[in-house]
């Protein structure tokens, strides 16, 4: 085996090899699977290492990374038609995004006790309500750590999308999850 | 500024998009106005906690898993 390499095949190896764990993370919360997210997580760095001879230095490789995942996921999806048409519910949804208020009507102490009672499955159920292109622009940027301009990119849609998916998906979680836990009595 | 426009930019403020000068004048308004500063709250201490519980590392054998890939490739 030829275990000598370039210095730039290095360089490249050790940029894109350094987001696994926020790639996985990404899968995760688009499949819900984890078998599924670590086959997506895969597929991307085949895809990222045979692109090797076209990718120039200083491309930003993560938002390049987490774009190929994303279409990867997608073009899964549609090859598998799971989710070939939107379903009455789903559309409902999409219209509630629409209307919703900018925050839950929560003074000091009941957010306290809001956030204190907040449980893992209860934010990944309520993610998983979202539709795929506003979860995506929430994780990107509250998870990630992208800015609205990367999001941009690895979403393919202008800035002023960006924005406006993660304002109504912010907001949507945050009246989802309070009224989840005003109706059940989470103690 | 405004409340309204606070609280318009606020989104926009706890995901460090907006210029310096508005960042500015939004951190005075905060430290002026508790019903916005309480929005402010909210929010970000939501962001925060829901960044804490969903954030997950990869599981050591994807990693290992993606190193066997990276020398494969390299000999292709």
């Amino acid at each position: 085996m030829n275990s000598e390499i370039s210095s730039d095949r290095k360089l490249f190896e050790d940029e894109v090899i350094q987001y696994l764990n926020g790639l996985y993370c990404y899968a995760l919360n688009l499949s819900r699977n984890e078998e599924e997210a670590q086959d997506l997580v895969q597929e991307t760095y085949e895809r990222a290492l045979k692109s090797y001879r076209q990718y120039r230095l200083g491309t930003n490789a993560r938002a390049w990374l987490f774009a190929i995942l994303r279409n990867t996921f997608l073009n899964i999806r549609r090859q598998a038609q799971k989710n070939p048409v939107k379903t009455r519910f789903e559309e409902q949804e999409e219209i509630a995004l629409a209307t919703i208020p900018v925050t839950p009507p929560l003074g000091t102490d009941p957010q306290k006790e809001f956030l204190r009672k907040l449980l893992v499955k209860d934010i990944k159920n309520a993610l998983n309500r979202l539709p795929e292109e506003f979860k995506s622009a929430v994780i990107l940027c509250d998870i990630e750590g992208f800015s609205y301009k990367e999001i941009a990119s690895v979403l393919s849609v202008p800035i002023g999308t960006v924005r406006s998916r993660i304002h109504r998906g912010r907001a949507y979680l945050q009246k989802m999850l309070y009224e989840w836990q005003k109706r059940y009595g989470r103690k | 500024m405004s409340c309204n426009e606070i609280l318009d930019m606020l989104h926009d403020y706890i995901s460090n998009e907006v210029s310096k000068a508005d960042a500015e004048s939004i951190h005075r308004h905060l430290q002026d106005c508790p019903d916005c500063h309480d929005m402010y709250t909210q929010l970000s201490e939501f962001v925060t906690r829901m960044r804490e519980l969903v954030k997950v590392s990869a599981p050591v054998h994807l990693h290992e898993r993606i190193n066997s890939l990276r020398k494969a490739d390299r000999i292709k």
